[in-house]
């Protein structure tokens, strides 16, 4: 009996705004069949630090967080008096 | 809700014993405001820092935190106990939120209950078009805190 678990990173999102957030699920597996899984959310705000971050969604972030993103995103934010 | 999904059953398609109820584990999205489109349970994982340079922050080992999305609404929890390093400006703020709030001023902002050290903190509360919970009156030491909330998406 073999068990393992598998993680992926199965979905990836965009907000207007340029926040990306993605899923990752975790999948228990015993002898090729999918016993459970579970889910962890994370979000990332433009121009956040990407250190550690799974490799498809540092590409994705990189493509989303131009400049222009970044800016309107912070200024939004300062807008709200954060 | 399930017995009311089981007196609908009852009523419209005869007696049907009814113990979940599944949702793709993609959303498929609907304009239908009397349709449920989306459930999900799930984790995630809250730092501290300060909204302009957030700095590092170094998790307590009981941090952690929960949510269950029900259609377009987001239920929270979390825990974080560590201390943030090289933050400045702006204000304090909880950030990682599982889902964006939705970037709307009159519904994406709404009050989160924070607590740290046993005392809840004053004016924090969740921010629109964002991940962050904004809590000006935090201690940016290691503390005890909790705190739970609920926000709308896009």
């Amino acid at each position: 009996m073999t068990t393992e678990k598998q993680k992926v990173v199965d979905q990836i999102n965009v907000s207007e705004n340029g926040i990306v957030f993605y899923r990752e699920a975790t999948l228990t597996i015993e002898d090729g069949v999918q016993l459970s899984q579970s889910y962890h959310r994370t979000s990332l705000i433009p121009g956040q630090d990407l250190t550690g971050q799974p490799t498809e969604v540092v590409a994705i972030a990189n493509t989303a967080w131009t400049t222009q993103i970044i800016s309107a995103y912070q200024a939004a934010q300062a807008a709200q008096g954060v | 809700m399930l017995k009311t999904v089981q007196s609908l059953f009852n009523g419209f398609l005869g007696a049907v014993s009814v113990t979940s109820i599944e949702f793709p584990a993609t959303q498929v999205p609907s304009s239908n405001p009397n349709t449920l489109d989306d459930y999900e349970e799930g984790t995630w994982t809250p730092s501290i820092g300060r909204s302009s340079t957030f700095g590092t922050y170094t998790p307590g080992v009981l941090d952690g935190g929960a949510y269950t999305k029900i259609g377009n609404v987001v239920y929270f929890s979390g825990r974080a106990d560590g201390s943030s390093s090289g933050a400045s400006g702006g204000v304090w703020v909880v950030r990682g939120l599982p889902f964006p709030t939705v970037n709307n001023a009159s519904i994406g902002r709404g009050p989160c209950l924070i607590i740290e050290n046993d005392v809840t903190l004053s004016n924090s509360r969740i921010m629109q078009g964002t991940n962050d919970i904004q809590a000006p009156t935090l201690v940016d030491t290691a503390a005890t805190r909790y705190f739970s909330g609920f926000y709308y998406i896009s």
